[in-house]
């Protein structure tokens, strides 16, 4: 919360930098349209732009605490609150799509990789994982989308549904995002869980459970990945940033409409009101993961418990 | 506590200072590869960084309109672009950019954050609680997010892709500063020089701020990586550095967006060339990490002892 | 890859604009006459004379109306992409941007009581009026308003609303101790000094000023009436006096209704059932189910969607029109499934703020300028290899000095000499070391930016860019606070329309150079006087060759054209020769497939 609040207090200061005049940017869209002083000391005076900083800031904060989130959009006249209510979902989506794949693909991995060290299977997991890693987001998305098309004349399809409504055509539509998007956190989350494991596989305890006659699969799963989960869970916290920073760039190239594309596009147009509720979401977003991390690492280390 | 052993513990907190960058670099290439393919490419990059205008070939800005779109070949190692300026002169040019947005920003923001958490950690009380909190709320910010809000606040620039960085990363090197300085606050050198009457300022920066910094530096290249892609992701969604300048992201943006058939490698070389930068730091923090940070470093790295115990 | 030195269009070259004088010459066979123009092209100073063929864009498959209504089928739902969200909530009073007009034709109409006819954009043809009359002053003009109008909620179209929007337009509002600014087209719309409503539905707008071209002006297509008035007044009324279309569901006349928008993805519009046009065959309009504007900012993506069979059409806007390099990848995919409308846009250009200090006040560096860049180069580098030379209006319309690539400063043959000159000048101002400059930059139009900068390095002018941002771009521009700029994008098509940005700063902020030469408001007095079309002819191009032959106030660079991809099976597109903010209503359209 204390957070939460604080992270406001920066986006707020951030917004009122603007060195030209929000009022401008409400009146003009773009075009060819010259203005009045009088009319946009009134879009002043309507925007509350006029107000003291406190006030301005004392607003906002109610706003967003009453789900009004600050108000309507300068460029679209939609009010906040719905435009978070169409794009949330996608990027929730995408980014929730994108931690269950490189999880479900990159742990696997890192675990074969880290059993067959040094050997070939170890190598080209390696090679993928250093490659995938030094390639940034928005390179490998426009060269993938951009590829298919030249390649086999495809991609995907353009007005996006929401999975309740259509999900064949949802499915269409995010599954390039979401493999692009798990590229990068995959990456290093099988970098992570090979140099986990290698350590784990080390240590006495290994040592005994594979003494005690265990099979090979139940002391690799349960005694060692359950240890070696940990840093793992420590990096992918660390990476949501990351991974969400991602999210924005490869919306606006697939064209995805959630937050990411929804920020951009006001950046674009200056629609400040958007920026700050949609930058607060993001870092609410980044909290949320974090504490749901954090929740995890309860279930997963026999030593640490909320109770005590 | 005689003075004898205290002026022992402050020689030695100076030299484990000195002695961390200096890794043996034998051992490095041999047990780190990449580590050390990382670090090649990465003094390549600070060379055409640095003698950009010996390297390129052409004036980046230099305009030749009758050889536009000319492919690769010994003229224009890396084929010409739309206004017939040269590719491979902008991408050498472009590392400039690159290196100089990373490492400003990175610099700066180390600095700041050592300052502060060291200061933090010292002080500790009710200042450095505060701290926590700001240092909190300044975490949950991925650097891209921060770039756009600023962007949108201050309108596009190369200086404002910086801030942002700078706003973004300090959190991150103060909080490490921070508690890697609390450790060292223990340390008894500390309570020598103290003890031998040292100013605050005088301990903080001769003593603590040196021996806190090892994280940091392990941290170092993973956050010059932060800064290069932000920097060229801003600049791709034309939220960065402004033109004429030639900065990689920019250049991937005009050469995906109308060139990507007709003159590939207009997407191509600048993809490469932020691709290997991304590649080097990533693996020379690797290399970093597996070697300062014993907690990290798999069976196959250096015993903590070889490096030395540097706390 | 060029428009340049090729055969004439065959059907846009002689069609007057003008209300009385309707001196339309469709179909005339092409020649390499390049007095194609009403008027005889004054004889350049150069001594050279004319026959050199004039530049041209490629000529637009054309509509045949009346084969159009015979074939037509109904039905089927069109795709084209939009450049992003119409800004300015929709309002055609705040914004002309071109995200707005490619959708609002379809949802407002084509027009206002006039538009620009399907056939010929220079002639004013009825719309929301049947007909109209001036008095002999041409200080009122008389509209009789169309009985089968109605507006997308049912509500009947009438004078009354008209009235409503040219108060609304002319004059603003005011309630609640509120206010709400007129439209920013204002100066355009004339000095309106009452609008009545007659009985019989009818209009009489008054000017102040006589305007002979009234119609002319009222059929610009981005003055369109989307305010209904029986849903906005009750809301000004209660002091809500910035209400936008958006505010109202959109509602208007045109041909198609709003059925859902989702900001930042799709506008999806149905058939309005209730549409009044009807084709030449008396079928009503439209024939389409629908149209689906899918929000796409990156041109590449959308490249990518058409190129795939994802979309029937291509969005218009600056950065999203085709360029020769990537209608290569379009070739080879679609072949002939795919055509390709060429419409010509405005001039890219550099207009000087005299009226602060600085090199550039001087004429000799002026010219230099202009004598320096070499113009035929932007096309290629700077407008995406779809351009053509001309002074100021585009190449189709009659006011247009065909003769101009014989001004010395527009002939690429004689560069070396041109730039030879260039230097003197220089040399003779005393700036041989060459000076530093800004340009406003708008971040939309950047290549071009750049292409001024490598340019302008070569006199050794440092041009220094000064990337704004639409909003900026906005302010910067009317004020004076810069040295140079591109001004705005489309000029008027007539030629007394170009006073708001070729008229002294005084009354004009808007002028694309800040400049106070008294000279200037006489030639358009003498303009306004000349009520002949061969006078009008000659004062305007008197006019031209002052402002940028002899003054070089503005250096007119190249002009782009605007290439939009359709599939071919999409039957019945009206493409405009300039103006792509032109028939946008895609009434007309229907599907053959």
């Amino acid at each position: 919360m204390p957070t939460l609040l604080l992270a406001s207090v920066v986006i707020f200061l951030i917004m009122r930098a603007v060195p030209g005049d929000v009022a401008l940017v409400v009146l003009g869209g773009s075009g060819e349209s010259t203005h009045d002083v009088e009319q946009i000391e009134r879009v002043r005076e309507e925007l509350g732009l006029n107000d003291p900083l406190v006030v301005q800031y004392g607003d906002w904060v109610w706003s967003l605490v009453n789900g009004d989130f600050g108000g309507r959009s300068l460029e679209s006249r939609e009010s906040i609150a719905s435009i978070v209510g169409r794009q949330f979902p996608v990027t929730l989506l995408l980014t929730f799509y994108a931690i269950i794949l490189s999880v479900v693909v990159s742990i696997p991995l890192g675990v074969i990789a880290a059993k067959t060290q040094d050997r070939w299977p170890d190598y080209l997991i390696r090679a993928v994982s250093v490659a995938g890693q030094s390639v940034p987001t928005f390179v490998l998305a426009l060269l993938v989308l951009l590829g298919l098309v030249v390649v086999i004349e495809w991609s995907p399809p353009i007005i996006y549904a929401d999975p309740w409504d259509d999900p064949i055509r949802h499915a269409r539509i995010v599954f390039l995002p979401t493999v692009v998007l798990a590229v990068g956190l995959g990456a290093a989350l099988l970098r992570i869980t090979r140099g986990a494991m290698l350590e784990v596989l080390g240590q006495d305890f290994i040592r005994t459970a594979r003494s005690k006659g265990l099979g090979e699969r139940v002391v690799l799963i349960r005694h060692g990945l359950r240890v070696a989960l940990l840093p793992v869970l420590t990096v992918s916290g660390l990476q949501v940033g990351a991974l969400l920073g991602g999210a924005v760039v490869l919306e606006s190239i697939f064209g995805l409409p959630g937050i990411g594309r929804g920020m951009v596009q006001a950046v674009t147009s200056r629609d400040y009101p958007v920026v700050q509720a949609l930058a607060m979401l993001i870092v609410f977003l980044v909290l949320a993961i974090n504490f749901f991390t954090d929740v995890l690492y309860v279930f997963i280390d026999p030593r640490i418990s909320y109770r005590s | 506590m005689s003075v004898e052993p205290g002026q022992r513990y402050l020689r030695r907190g100076a030299k484990a200072f000195i002695r961390l960058p200096v890794l043996r670099s034998a051992h490095v290439l041999r047990r780190k590869p990449l580590g050390a393919a990382g670090l090649a490419v990465m003094l390549a990059l600070v060379v055409l960084a640095l003698f950009a205008d010996q390297i390129a070939t052409h004036d980046p800005l230099g305009q030749d309109i009758d050889n536009r779109l000319r492919a690769p070949g010994s003229d224009f190692f890396f084929g010409t672009d739309s206004f017939g300026r040269d590719t491979f002169s902008r991408v050498v040019h472009g590392a400039r950019v690159s290196l100089y947005v990373g490492v400003v920003s990175v610099a700066i923001a180390v600095a700041a954050g050592a300052v502060l958490g060291v200061a933090s950690a010292y002080f500790g009380g009710k200042l450095d609680l505060l701290f926590q909190r700001f240092v909190d709320g300044l975490m949950a910010f991925p650097t891209l997010v921060l770039a756009l809000v600023l962007a949108a606040a201050l309108g596009a620039a190369a200086n404002n892709v910086v801030l942002a960085i700078i706003i973004a990363v300090t959190p991150q090197t103060a909080r490490l500063t921070r508690s890697s300085a609390l450790s060292v606050r223990q340390e008894m050198y500390i309570d020598a020089a103290e003890a031998m009457g040292a100013q605050p300022w005088r301990v903080i920066v001769l003593h603590m701020l040196p021996n806190a910094l090892t994280p940091v530096v392990v941290l170092m290249p993973v956050l010059l990586e932060q800064a290069i892609i932000a920097e060229a992701a801003m600049s791709f969604l034309g939220l960065g550095v402004p033109p004429p300048e030639p900065s990689w992201g920019r250049m991937l943006q005009e050469g995906t967006d109308g060139y990507l058939e007709a003159a590939p490698w207009l997407t191509y070389f600048p993809a490469l060339a932020l691709t290997l930068t991304v590649f080097s730091a990533s693996m020379i923090g690797d290399a970093l990490r597996d070697i300062l940070d014993p907690r990290f470093a798999s069976r196959s790295a250096f015993r903590p002892a070889e490096v030395g115990r540097v706390r | 890859m060029s428009f340049t030195l090729n055969s004439l269009p065959t059907r846009h070259i002689a069609l007057l604009l003008a209300v009385a004088v309707i001196t339309a010459a469709c179909g005339g066979s092409g020649t390499g006459d390049s007095g194609g123009a009403a008027s005889p092209a004054p004889s350049s100073d150069g001594g050279t004379p004319a026959p050199t063929p004039t530049p041209t864009p490629v000529a637009n498959p054309v509509t045949d109306l009346l084969a159009n209504a015979q074939e037509a089928r109904y039905g089927g739902v069109l795709v084209l992409a939009n450049r992003g969200d119409p800004p300015a909530g929709f309002d055609p009073m705040r914004t002309s941007s071109i995200a707005l007009h490619h959708v609002g034709g379809g949802l407002f109409g084509p027009g206002n009581l006039v538009t620009r006819c399907r056939q010929n954009l220079y002639l004013p043809c009825p719309n929301l009026a049947t007909s109209w009359f001036p008095n002999p002053g041409f200080t009122e003009w008389t509209f009789v308003i169309r009985n089968d109008v109605t507006w997308h909620d049912g509500a009947p179209f009438t004078a009354e609303d008209a009235k409503f929007w040219f108060d609304l337009a002319a004059f603003g509002a005011e309630a609640e101790g509120r206010s709400r600014a007129p439209a920013f087209f204002r100066g355009e719309l004339g000095d309106i000094k009452s609008v009545e409503v007659l009985p019989f539905n009818q209009l009489r707008v008054s000017l102040r000023q006589p305007n002979p071209q009234y119609l002319a002006v009222l059929s610009n297509p981005r003055f369109k009436m989307a305010h209904p008035r029986h849903l906005m007044q009750p809301r000004i009324e209660e002091g809500e006096v910035s209400v936008a279309p958006i505010d109202v569901g959109l509602t208007g006349t045109g041909p198609f209704e709003l059925d859902r928008y989702e900001p930042g993805s799709l506008l999806r519009l149905r058939r309005f059932d209730g549409y009044w046009e009807k084709d030449a065959a008396a079928n009503l309009l439209p024939y389409l189910a629908g149209i689906d504007f899918v929000m796409m900012p990156t041109a590449s993506v959308m490249d990518a969607a058409f190129r795939t069979g994802r979309l029937d059409g291509g969005a218009r806007g600056e950065g999203h029109y085709l360029t020769v390099e990537r209608k290569v990848g379009y070739d080879r995919d679609l072949g002939d499934r795919a055509f390709y409308a060429h419409i010509q846009g405005g001039i890219f250009r550099l207009g000087f703020n005299v009226l602060k200090e600085g090199p550039w006040q001087d004429v000799r560096v002026r010219q230099a300028i202009s004598l320096w860049i070499d113009k035929q180069a932007a096309i290629p580098s700077a407008l995406g290899g779809f351009g053509y030379l001309s002074p100021t209006l585009s190449l189709s319309n009659p006011f247009t000095n065909r003769a101009f690539v014989n001004w010395p400063r527009f002939n690429r043959e004689a560069l070396p000499e041109r730039r030879e000159e260039a230097r003197t000048l220089m040399a003779a101002a005393g700036y041989n070391d060459g000076f530093s400059m800004g340009y406003l930059c708008r971040s939309r139009l950047v290549a071009r930016c750049e292409f001024l900068q490598g340019q302008l390095a070569g006199l050794n002018i440092d041009l220094k860019l000064q990337v704004v941002d639409e909003g900026e771009w906005n302010r910067g521009r009317v004020s004076l606070d810069y040295d140079s700029q591109p001004g705005a994008h489309f000029t008027s098509p007539i030629p007394e329309g170009t006073e708001s940005v070729f008229g002294r700063y005084a009354e004009n902020p808007d002028a694309y150079s800040k400049h106070d030469d008294k000279l200037v408001d006489d030639f358009y007095r003498r303009l306004r006087e000349a009520r002949d079309q061969g006078l009008r002819v000659s004062v305007w191009r008197e006019l031209e060759e002052y402002i940028i032959r002899e003054q070089a106030y503005v250096v007119p660079i190249a002009g782009s054209i605007q290439v939009v991809g359709y599939r071919t099976y999409v039957k019945g597109l009206i493409i405009p020769p300039e103006d792509g903010h032109t028939h946008t209503d895609f009434a007309t359209v229907w599907f053959d497939k």
